[in-house]
Parts: C-alpha cells; structure tokens; sequence
C-alpha cells in the first residue's frame, strides 16, 4: 500500500469496499475502497478515464442501464448493499440524487420540472408541491430569478440557471446524499461561481460528491478530495493537506500540472 | 495565391446545388400546373356561339335538323316540303327541296321528333307519317302512316323492335260534371278487335277512364283520349307510294297486326310525351297533375299531383328513365318514370315553358319560353349551361351529338354551337348527395361506366375520399400504437444486440415492393381470415388478457438473477410464446364457439342477427397490408426521433428515483414528439398515396360504410382503376385527373402540416 493514501473517517454514509468494476473485459475501476463523510463535500478528482465518473455512477447504480458493466465488491450506504440486485433502485436514488455534467431541464415548465421528482414519488397535494418547489428552488438561490415566470417553459432560461434548476429538481425530493458531476464544467465562471456557492450552502444538509476537472474547484469547495488515476483510488485526503501537501507523489504531479 | 480555384470550385458548387434545387421546385410546380390544367376545365362554364343561319327568309317553318357534322341543315315546312341546305361560312344555303305527299296540298299542323332524323308529321286532312330523313343524301322517307279522321291533338309514333307505336291523344268537348266522378274500369274484349283509325267518337272508346278532379265539377272540360297501339313494322314500312295508296293501305289495314292496343281518357291534358320506346306515355293536366301510361305491363297508369299549376310542358329524357315537367308558374322538375317520384328540381323561369326538347347520348334538354329564350340544362348537375334568344323561337332541336342545336322561328332557323364538354360536373355534383335517375334517394356514388348507353355516369369522389380515409384510418389504428411501442421498446428496453438486429431488418421490411404485400394481403390473408374471422376476433380479446395474466403471474415471481436478466431486454423471448399461444388458444376456442354460440357458421350468423354483411376483402385486410406497409417508416422515424433525445435528459430522470415507464412517459415521450408526430403524419402520407396494396386487397368496391368487414375504393386506386376506361379528354379523364389533384393536395398538405408541427413542437421541446 506505499502508492496508496487514504484517510479513515469515523463517521459516515458510505462506505466502498474493494470495489471493481468491469466494461465487458476492460477494468474500469481497481479495488477503490474509502469513506465517505456526511455533511461535507468530497471531491473526486483525477485526468480523463480514470474512472471518477464511473465511480460517481456506482454510487446510486446509474451504470445498471449500460450495457455489459460487471461490478464486484460491496457499497454500504448506511450499511445497505447497494450492489445487491434484489435493491429496490428507485428508492435508492431518491435518498441519492444526481445532478449530470450538461443541464437537463426537462422540456416542461419551471415548476414542472422541480416538481418531477415529487410527483413521481405521488405527491399530489397541490400546496405542498408548491412548498417544496418554492423550498427547492430557494434552496437553490434561484427563487429569485424565477418565482414571477414559473410556469414558462424551463428551457428558456440560461446555462448556469438551468443547472442550478437542475439542483433544485435533484435536491427537491430530500435526497441525502447529491452526486455531482462536473456539474460546472459546460458553465461560464459567472454561473460557475454561483453554483459553487450553492454548493457551499447545500453541504450543511446533505453530503455532497462532486467529479471536477478544475483543480481549483477542488480546491475551493471540497472537504476531501480523492484522487483517481487509471482506475484506482490513489489518494484520499483532506482537502486542504491534499493540495498543499500530498502524501503520494503522483497527486502531486497531478495538481501541479505536470501531467493529466 | 492558391486561394482562386477554391473559390471557383466554391461558386460552382453553389451554382449546382442551387441549380438542382430550383430544378426540383420547378418539377413539382410543373406537375401540378399539369394535373390542375387538365383538371381545371371540368369546371369552365359552357359557350354557345351561333354558327349559321339560315340565308333567306323562309316561310312556315315547322322543325329542322343538322347532321351529326353541322354541315347540313334540313327545314321541314307547313306545306310539306324538306328544304335541305348546306352551311357556307355563317349561312345555310339551299341545295335541294322534296315534297312529303306530292300528290296532296295538305299542309303540315305538327311534327314531333324524338330521334335526330325521324319526324312523326300530322297533315291538316288527318294523316299521321312516320318520316326518316337522311340529310346526306337529301332524301326522306315515310316509314309508317296511318289516317285519323281530323288531325289528333298530339300524335307520336315510335319505331321500337319492328314494332312501330303510335299514341295518339283526341279531345273532344266533356260532357258536364255528372261524368266527372265516373271511374269505373271498363275493359272491354272488343276493344282489341275493334276498327283500326282514330277514336273521334266516344262511342269507339274504351279502356280505362281515370277518376277526374272534382275540384271545379260545373267548369267545362275537355276530356281527351289516349290510345295507344303497335303494329308490327314490316307490314307497315317501305311503302313509298302516293298518300292515296298510303290512305288505301292503312283503310285495308286488319287489326291482326295489332300487339298492343290500350285506351284511355283524361280530362284537360295540356302536355305529352312518349319514350323513345313508345311505351310509356307521359301526361300533363292543366290541373298540374301528370299521368303515366304503360301498356305493356297490366295497363299499369301512375297519376299523381306534380305542381299547383298548370302543366306546361312534359318530356322523356335521353334513357326514358327521368321526366322532365314544366309549369305555367315556370317551374321545372325532374320525375322517375317507374315511380313516378319528384327528385329533381331544375333551374326555373320567370315564364312559362313551351316546349323541350332532349338529347340524344346524354341527359341534356333545352327549354324554350314563351318570349322566345332557350335554355340548355343538364339533367344530372342540375345546371344551366347556356341560354340563347331568337325572334319568335317556336322550338328547338339538338344536333345528333349533342354538340349543338337548331332554334326555330317561322321564317328562320338558327345553329348554335354548345360548347359544353363535362356538362354533368359541377362541384355540387362531385361533392353533395345527388339524386341520380331510378336512386331512391340524393346518394354519394362512383359510378363512372356501365354497360347501357344512357348510362348517367355518377361521379362523386366522396366515397373515394371517405375510402381513402376509411383505408387510412383502419391502417393507423392498427400499426400507429404497434409501430411507436416498438420503437419505444427498440429503442429503451431492448438489449443493443436485439436492437442491432431488429430496426435493420424492419428497414429493410420498407422497402418490401407494395406489390407483394397487396398480393399476400388479397390472396392468402383475405381468404384466411375469411376462414378464421372468429378466431381472429378471440384472439384480439384474448391475447390482451393473457399477456395481461402472463405478466401478473410473473410480477409474483420471486426476484432472481435469471429473472432479472430476462428483464434486461430480454422480454420478446417470452412474449412472443404468450401471443402465440394466446392465438392458439383463441383458435381451439373458435370452433366450439361457432358451432354452440352462432349456429355453425360465425359469417351467417353476423348477417342474419346484425345485419352486417362481410365481404373477403375488407378493412381488417387493409388494416394489415397497408399497416404493413406503412409500419416500417413510422417505427424508423419515431425510433431515430427517441435517438436524438439526449440520454441525460432520461438519466437524470432515472437519478431522481423515476422508473423506466414513468421516465418514458413523462420524458421520453415530450421530448420526441415531435418527430414522432411527424413520423404518424408520413404514414399518413403514404398511406393515403398507397395504390397497389388498396388495389389488390380492398375489393374497389366505393362505397360508404364504416364497417371493418367491408372494403372501399381509396383515390389512388381509382385512379389506376379507371385510367384504362377513359379516353382521353373525356369527364372521366378530367375527373382522375381532379382525383389525382386531390390527393396531391391530401399528402401535400399532411406533408406540410408534419413539418410546421414538428418545428414548431421542436421550439417548445428544443434539447439543449
């Protein structure tokens, strides 16, 4: 283990242990097993097809609808196995919500869209829809830019609006866990900046695990951060020690630029 | 500089593409120009233009004729000569001159004519000929004469079947009104072996007296007799001798030679005529009501009230199988002959009508009131096509082809040319419920040829466009769910081998020729299903239902890995056993259904409780080949549209905990709409433009019925139906060319519709 450093929390919501995971023969993901805290932002990070992403999906079972994925090794979510098939997948995602790389508004109305996720839950009663969509998009720091045009057409809003409306859909149902994808990179820094202060707010209700490309991202916004290199985890650390003084020589390299 | 022959390949690029999609423009815009121009004239009005007329003045005029050709004009005069003349620039001139009876100066009352050259003449001494005149040769002949003892008040005679028939109607003054009431039948044996001649003198009358109005029983009245006989024409005919022998002929004549002897009286008949047959005669009153006498068929007479009014003038049309009736007030309707119903009413006058007269190959007839205005009608559109004016018209008579008519004055005849070639068009005719000769109500029909030659062609394309969209519809119900599922399921539930393997090869399905569908549709599926209409009929209740219990049953099974990874797109392998052996099923059940449930025989059955007749090639077929045809390009279309949805748009609903049906539903579904709106609008498309497979499997048969067991006749198999039997020009051919205007218009427009909406809709669901 002398190329590997990961910390141990005491306290967490998920746990990965010795995780595997294979595209038809090729192996994505190498033996990943860390920790990950509540309440506070973990950043994955790492270059291009190391596996971050794929990691992100394991986490609420995203890769099940890819064709020819194998995964092996156990995800504790609160010691529940989300690997097991029998899983109830549904409600496995509604505690772990996910916001993708582009936005995808649907093609509804605003209120529709953040309403999605309760209605698909059966949640009919009209004023509580509109409490929890109002509480969501709030939530989200996009009341305000919407609250007199909720029921125009989503699409019409700019990029950075709809991934934080992506954020209110996906924060909506009460996840307690949001996966992040990139969600920052398909955005301006204006909307880039915005984003990441919701991300700030939203850490003290749920926990956060977002794949960014953007060191400085990383480095802004995240409490631990783990780094990903061809598929295996390589080094799990607090942010801050990660950035000014990594464990592994790798991670080093990697952050300073030198390759990736 | 390299930078010259890039833009020069770049200007020639544009030039050509350019060039070709102008070329493509100017193709279609052709096209159509082409169908609407030979269309178009269907709907010109007519053209009268006077000819000719006759260059000096002439004296007494009576009737006169054109040949088929309008070079030649015959005038027939009061003192019984023929005038022939030929026409010379805008002038008829004479050539030559025959004398009728040149033995006799008798001078001519009335001549009548039903055929272009047959005049039947009525001489003031009482003789009644039967004249043919042959305007070529210049010469006429008298067929058949008979001698009355004065001059009938209406006399016609017919060559029908070397018979020839003579109706004959004398008036004499009606005694007063206790003779009013009097209706008793009265036939009597001896009538039949009674003298030939006239009936001057009630005593020689017999027959049926019709039951006379009492509605002014102390007026005085005329009181008319009718008689009606045949002889037989060969010992009638040729005799061409001075009217003395002629007088001594029909003086020897013996009634042996009679087949058909019938008399009758009516009171105060202002109008008549007979049928080209001579067998029915039709009778106006100054009452306003109108006889029909047949003789033949038991001395049949209908009578009913036809008008408040006066009856002016009555005349058989072309076909004896429609009356026309005139009144003083000047109204005109049409009235079935065998029944004797009102079904027509025809463009009226301020005046009174004076005479008819009819075409002779079509129902054409041309009206003449009293200041001297005629007017060429068409019976079937009800249209007036032209309407003329000459000093003192007396009458008129159409030329042999219908193409033009003579008016006559008594010192003048004029030609006129009626240019009026799809006469029995009009858009009421194409489009409205038209009462046709012997329907017994307004109907929509196709009926553009039959065998006779007075054949009134029915024209009316709705129950071509009620098939095209009967066809269509049928089709789209089938396949429009059937093909958008399997698309949905190609495209989101089916494993990317299975998805690999099926939209290639349903594709390749599209561009299977329509003509093996159409044959497969009407040789093998319609008698199969003919012969298992039953089990068919099971088998769309039971195969819902137990694909239904199929798939409850296996909801209870315990979740397990094989089962789960059936449940990975692995779902035909077991569905398609369940239709299968619903189908089997529904089959074994058929035959013990048919025989305890509809008496053995399921077809009989249906006809005699419902009343639903089936026909072998029907809806159910169309539904099948059709949908068959149609099918591929809606799945393609909708599956390359469910494609184009951005697989985030349906993973961030999955990530909020939405399932698969629910993903598709709610997102899916919206954001593909609107290719798959412009997907159902192509196969409508090419579903409304499908010939082959309409051709083969729908019986072509037009009419208008929903029901699925009956088949229909769509436009474009009309359309390939017909072409052999229309010369070109012809209101058939102009017709299919509308039928082909039409369904350019139908798909054009489903065409244009499908793309608006799509843009449109690809605005509201635009992906980013």
């Amino acid at each position: 283990m002398s190329d590997r450093f990961i910390i141990e929390h005491d306290e967490w919501v998920i746990a990965v242990t010795e995780l595997n995971l294979f595209y038809h023969q090729l192996q994505a993901l190498d033996a990943i097993s860390f920790k990950i805290p509540p309440h506070q932002v973990t950043a994955l990070i790492g270059p291009s097809g190391c596996g971050k992403s794929t990691f992100l999906r394991c986490l609420n079972r995203m890769n099940d609808a890819l064709d020819g994925v194998s995964v092996t090794g156990s995800i504790s979510y609160r010691g529940l196995e989300i690997n097991n098939p029998l899983l109830d997948v549904i409600g496995l995602r509604r505690s772990i919500g996910m916001v993708f790389q582009r936005p995808t508004p649907f093609p509804k109305s605003i209120f529709e869209n953040v309403a999605y996720g309760l209605r698909i839950h059966g949640i009919k009663n009209k004023q509580e829809l509109q409490d929890r969509v109002e509480e969501s998009l709030r939530q989200a720091a996009l009341w305000d830019e919407v609250k007199d045009k909720l029921h125009a057409t989503a699409l019409a809003l700019s990029g950075g609006q709809h991934q934080r409306l992506c954020i209110a859909r996906a924060i909506a149902v009460k996840p307690e866990i949001v996966l992040m994808d990139e969600p920052c990179s398909a955005l301006d820094p204006r909307s880039t900046k915005k984003v990441e202060e919701l991300i700030q707010k939203l850490r003290s209700q749920y926990t956060i695990v977002i794949v960014t490309h953007n060191m400085q991202q990383a480095a802004r916004i995240s409490d631990c951060a783990a780094f990903f290199y061809e598929g295996r985890l390589v080094e799990y650390n607090f942010t801050d020690k990660m950035f000014t003084n990594p464990a592994i020589n790798a991670t080093e390299d990697y952050i300073t630029g030198r390759f990736g | 500089m390299r930078i010259k022959p890039n833009y020069l390949a770049d200007r020639c690029a544009t030039i050509i593409i350019n060039a070709g999609g102008m070329l493509v423009i100017a193709t279609i815009i052709s096209i159509v120009f082409i169908i609407t121009s030979v269309a178009l004239p269907l709907f010109y009005p007519a053209r009268t233009t006077e000819l000719a007329t006759t260059a000096t003045q002439e004296q007494d005029i009576i009737a006169a004729q054109t040949d088929e050709y309008l070079k030649k004009l015959y005038l027939m005069h009061r003192d019984g000569t023929l005038t022939f003349s030929e026409r010379q620039l805008q002038t008829f001139s004479a050539v030559a001159s025959q004398r009728l009876r040149p033995n006799s100066s008798a001078r001519v009352v009335a001549s009548e004519s039903h055929t272009p050259f047959q005049h039947t003449v009525v001489w003031e001494d009482g003789l009644v000929a039967l004249v043919q005149v042959d305007p070529v040769r210049r010469q006429a002949e008298i067929l058949h004469s008979q001698k009355f003892t004065s001059p009938p008040a209406h006399v016609f005679m017919r060559l029908h079947q070397k018979n020839i028939i003579t109706v004959s109607v004398t008036t004499n003054e009606a005694k007063r009104s206790t003779k009013c009431s009097s209706s008793a039948v009265q036939k009597d044996q001896r009538g039949l072996e009674g003298g030939a001649g006239g009936l001057n003198t009630s005593e020689d009358m017999f027959g049926v007296s019709i039951p006379l109005k009492q509605t002014s029983p102390c007026a005085k009245r005329s009181e008319a007799q009718i008689s009606i006989r045949s002889v037989a024409s060969s010992t009638a005919g040729k005799e061409e001798q001075s009217d003395e022998d002629l007088d001594d002929f029909f003086a020897s004549d013996d009634s042996e030679d009679l087949r058909i002897r019938y008399d009758t009286s009516i009171a105060n008949i202002s109008a008549v005529d007979v049928s080209a047959d001579g067998l029915q005669t039709i009778v106006g009153t100054t009452q306003g009501d109108i006889h029909l006498l047949r003789p033949n068929a038991d001395s049949e007479q209908l009578h009913t009230a036809a008008s408040a009014d006066a009856i002016t003038a009555v005349k058989f049309i072309y076909g004896d199988r429609s009356i026309i009736v005139a009144d003083r007030a000047g109204n005109v309707s049409a009235w079935q002959a065998d029944t004797l119903t009102r079904f027509k009413t025809l463009p009226n006058h301020s005046q009174p009508i004076t005479s008819f007269s009819k075409g002779h190959r079509s129902k054409l007839y041309t009206e003449i009131t009293q200041h001297g205005e005629l007017q060429a009608n068409y019976l079937t559109s009800a249209r007036q096509l032209t309407a003329v004016h000459q000093q003192r018209m007396l009458k008129a008579s159409i030329a042999p082809r219908d193409d033009a008519f003579v008016t006559v004055s008594p010192t003048s005849a004029v030609l006129w040319k009626l240019d009026a070639p799809h006469p029995e068009i009009s858009f009421k005719t194409l489009l409205q419920p038209v009462w046709y000769e012997n329907y017994p109500r307004p109907e929509h029909v196709w009926q553009s040829s039959s065998a006779s030659d007075d054949f009134e062609p029915k024209l009316g394309l709705l129950p071509l466009i009620y098939g095209t969209v009967k066809a269509t519809f049928y089709a789209l119900l089938l396949v429009l769910p059937l093909s958008i599922f399997a698309a949905i399921y190609v495209n989101q539930c089916a494993s990317p081998r299975c998805r690999a393997i099926i939209k290639p090869v349903i594709e390749i399905l599209a561009s299977l020729p329509s003509v093996v569908i159409g044959f497969l549709a009407a040789m093998w599926l319609a008698p199969f299903l003919q012969t298992h209409l039953l089990a068919f009929l099971i088998s769309l209740l039971l195969a819902p239902l137990v694909f239904l219990l199929f798939v409850f049953g296996w909801s209870l099974l315990p979740q397990h890995r094989i089962i789960m990874s059936v449940e990975q797109g692995q779902q035909y392998l077991l569905i398609l056993p369940v239709i299968c052996l619903s189908y089997l099923l529904a089959h074994a059940c058929a035959q013990p259904c048919e025989a305890y449930l509809f008496q053995g025989d399921f077809l009989a059955w249906l006809y005699e409780t419902w009343g639903i007749h089936y026909d072998q090639r029907n809806s159910i077929v169309i539904a099948f080949a059709l949908g068959f045809a149609v099918a591929p390009i809606i799945f393609s279309i909708t599956e390359d549209s469910l494609a184009t949805v951005p697989p985030a748009l349906t993973s961030s609903s999955l990530a909020l905990g939405a399932s698969k049906w629910q993903t598709i539903w709610r997102v899916l579904l919206p954001s593909a709409s609107p290719g798959i709106f412009a997907a159902a609008i192509i196969g409508l498309g090419r579903a409304v433009g499908e010939t082959m497979i309409v051709l083969m499997a729908t019986g072509n048969t037009p009419i208008m019925d929903s029901s699925p067991f009956n088949g229909m006749r769509t436009l474009a198999a009309n359309i390939a139906v017909e072409v052999p039997e229309a010369p070109v020009d012809s209101t058939l051919y102009r017709t299919l060319y509308l039928c082909a205007a039409l369904l350019f218009v139908l798909t054009f427009c489903f065409n244009t519709l499908a793309e608006l909406v799509r843009t449109k809709l690809r605005g509201r669901y635009v992906n980013i």
